[in-house]
């Protein structure tokens, strides 16, 4: 049996750490909805409510059932977390990376810009311009390609809308 | 009844409303075929196009795509041996290795007949039991209901995801997003603060766009951005003619397998939140333990692409019978489907027979048609959906975020229907990713106002006294079920976790018997 070096438990102090993002996860994301829940009883559902006279069950029986709900469920959910975290278990890794959650935020961002712009432009305008954006973002560099899936299916839909469905275009 | 039924037929059996049928086919088909797209993407973003449709033609349409959805999943589970769907995943067992033997075409067409088959059985099965089990579910009165929807969310909890809490948190949040709107019983706004356009409530499309198809891409994204979007091409080779042909052998070889899968999809598909995946599971693991040779299964063995397959479509049209008799879906498509229903001004449930009984045998004669259209496409595009799975994903990912976003516009009629997509699109994004159950979420969504309405209506009717449940012992029957599935995947399962064995806590949780040959 080979002999421990000083390195060692640290390393596996780290392993076991790394183990345990799973339990982390729901220990945190326990906490942190249970809290919402809280926020949901006390403030949100109360102050969200129009007073008025009413007969039977108050309008905020049923969502303050549910956030009661929630917030039980979140709570066990964190204790859970926090038995796995204590066991060093759940071997799962943290389901999103630093790299993950950069991509995430890129995505998010160009969306919602192409939102804003279809919301300011017009769909006509801007919908072209939000595909070939995400094109290029997913490495596409066929400047054809890009050029005929960026219009094509705005062209289609317009149609559609115009003369099928009659529905309003943004 | 006779009357009803030729009412239907000469709603349904017109050009225009057959065509629906065939592209709802034929678009379930395409988009099954594409590995990481799914048919609850699809029926979301479909949704919005329905609106000039007739009830049965849009719901006949959307049932189409469910439909295709779940055959065509096979084609790049055979092809590329990337599962379109996680119930293909069995069908890539044996489909990959005959592709690979140059029987790629064979394993193609026993997925296609073993599917329309599985189709067919559950799809009569569907028309058998829906409406005596609606004429039953008449009677109940709303502490029975109240009883039925606890237990139905509480089992799906138990049954989906990694964890009971989180699918549960996910079912009350679902719940609780449907409590926005003007209250019925007081007509007091309720958590609008202040917005008229949420007086009528959160718009099932920004929900369902948003947490079913945005959320999918920006993990889809976040997961394969660059260079990973593209398959590589299919190692096909061709074989002789007889390893191409379907012949009459084939289908008595396969004949067994695919009623044991139809049978199997049809009780599990009945089930509130099981799904296809576990369906299909257990229909390939009989069939391979029924076998002379099981240990052939996984090497190339048409009965194993015919029992996975048949059971796979039999759970789409058999989730519908809960949805018909009681108003209760289990799955995303068939929360979907409920939530179309009620765009169309349908109310699914025991009432449905009575009050739209045309428009029923619209949809059950929508359902053969579609039946015989999902042969009809499958036969002759299987070629064609060979190449389309290979569409590069810089190509369709762009696509369907914009139809995303004109879907969230059409119901809303506005930009704050867009906006509250992507806000859901964000939200589903952490969800997928930190395994907060969809399923619940979506099923709570649409059942929040049912279940508001029956349990104020048991609250007043009891007095808060719980004592009134002893005279209803249905209502009883389903809270001790709903007791005994959460004392199941959570005491149990926490148990095994604290002997220091997650992974048997989890496969608690699943089927002891889903792993591979």
């Amino acid at each position: 049996m080979s002999e421990k070096l000083p390195g060692d438990t640290a390393r596996a102090d780290r392993e076991k750490d790394k183990a345990n993002h799973m339990g982390k996860a729901d220990f945190v994301g326990g906490v942190g909805i249970a809290l919402f829940g809280i926020l949901l009883i006390f403030v949100i559902i109360p102050l969200g409510t129009a007073k008025g006279e009413y007969y039977g069950l108050a309008p905020t029986f049923f969502p303050t059932l549910l956030a009661i709900g929630v917030t039980i469920s979140a709570a066990f959910l964190a204790v859970q977390g926090w038995f796995k975290m204590r066991s060093g278990t759940d071997k799962r890794p943290m389901p999103i990376t630093g790299w993950n959650f950069l991509m995430f935020l890129i995505a998010a961002a160009l969306v919602t810009l192409g939102v804003a712009a279809i919301d300011y432009f017009g769909m006509m305008y801007a919908a072209p311009v939000l595909i070939a954006a995400f094109m290029l973002f997913l490495g596409e560099k066929n400047i054809i390609r890009i050029a005929l899936t960026s219009t094509i299916p705005v062209a289609v839909v317009y149609l559609m809308a115009t003369h099928v469905l009659r529905a309003p275009l943004p | 009844m006779l009357e009803q039924f030729m009412t239907a037929a000469g709603d349904v059996i017109t050009i225009p409303v057959i065509g629906y049928i065939i592209l709802g086919v034929l678009i379930g088909y395409v988009v099954g075929a594409l590995p990481g797209m799914n048919r609850v993407t699809a029926i979301a973003l479909a949704l919005p196009f329905t609106f000039v449709m007739s009830p049965a033609a849009a719901l006949s349409f959307l049932i189409g795509i469910n439909k295709g959805g779940a055959a065509g999943a096979a084609v790049s589970a055979i092809l590329l041996n990337v599962p379109g769907e996680p119930s293909a995943v069995v069908t890539t067992y044996d489909g990959y290795p005959m592709a690979q033997q140059g029987r790629g075409q064979k394993a193609l067409k026993v997925a296609l007949y073993a599917s329309v088959a599985g189709d067919v059985f559950a799809t009569l099965i569907l028309i058998v039991l829906a409406q005596p089990l609606a004429r039953f579910a008449v009677g109940l009165g709303p502490i029975e209901l109240a009883a039925i929807l606890i237990f139905s969310i509480t089992f799906i909890a138990a049954v989906s995801g990694d964890s009971f809490f989180k699918a549960l948190i996910a079912g009350f949040l679902g719940l609780l997003l449907s409590a926005p709107g003007l209250d019925k019983e007081t007509g007091l706004p309720r958590l609008t603060f202040g917005m008229l356009e949420l007086y009528d409530g959160i718009p099932l499309l920004a929900v369902a766009i948003g947490t079913l198809a945005l959320s999918e891409i920006l993990v889809q994204i976040d997961e394969g951005w660059r260079g990973q979007h593209s398959y590589p091409p299919i190692k096909q080779t061709e074989g002789s003619p007889e390893d191409r042909a379907f012949t009459r052998s084939d289908a008595k070889r396969i004949g067994p397998a695919v009623l044991r899968g139809s049978v199997v999809g049809t009780a599990i598909g009945i089930l509130p939140g099981v799904g296809a995946t576990l369906a299909s599971f257990l229909a390939y693991t009989l069939t391979r333990n029924s076998s002379k040779t099981p240990e052939a299964f996984g090497t190339g063995v048409p009965e194993g692409v015919a029992a996975s397959e048949s059971a796979d479509n039999a759970t789409v049209p058999a989730a519908l019978i809960p949805v018909f008799a009681i108003g209760v879906p289990g799955s995303l498509s068939t929360a979907l489907l409920m939530g179309a229903f009620m765009l169309h001004g349908l109310t699914p449930g025991p009432f449905l027979f009575k009050e739209s009984g045309d428009v029923v045998f619209s949809i059950y004669i929508g359902m053969i048609i579609a039946s015989i259209a999902l042969l009809g496409v499958g036969i002759f595009g299987q070629r064609i959906f060979s190449a389309v799975i290979q569409v590069r994903k810089s190509i369709l990912l762009p696509i369907i975020i914009f139809l995303c976003i004109v879907g969230a516009y059409v119901e809303a009629g506005g930009m704050f229907g867009v906006y509250l997509m992507l806000g859901f699109g964000f939200f589903g994004y952490f969800m997928k990713k930190f395994d907060y159950s969809f399923v619940t979420f979506v099923v709570g969504y649409v059942l929040g106002p049912m279940a508001e309405l029956t349990i104020r209506q048991s609250m007043i009717m009891s007095n808060g006294n719980p004592a009134i449940l002893l005279k209803h012992p249905i209502a009883i029957g389903f809270l001790v079920l709903a007791v005994i599935a959460i004392w199941r995947f959570t005491i149990v399962g926490t148990r095994a976790l604290r002997h220091g064995n997650p992974a048997a806590a989890n496969e608690e949780e699943a089927s002891g018997e889903l792993k591979g040959p």
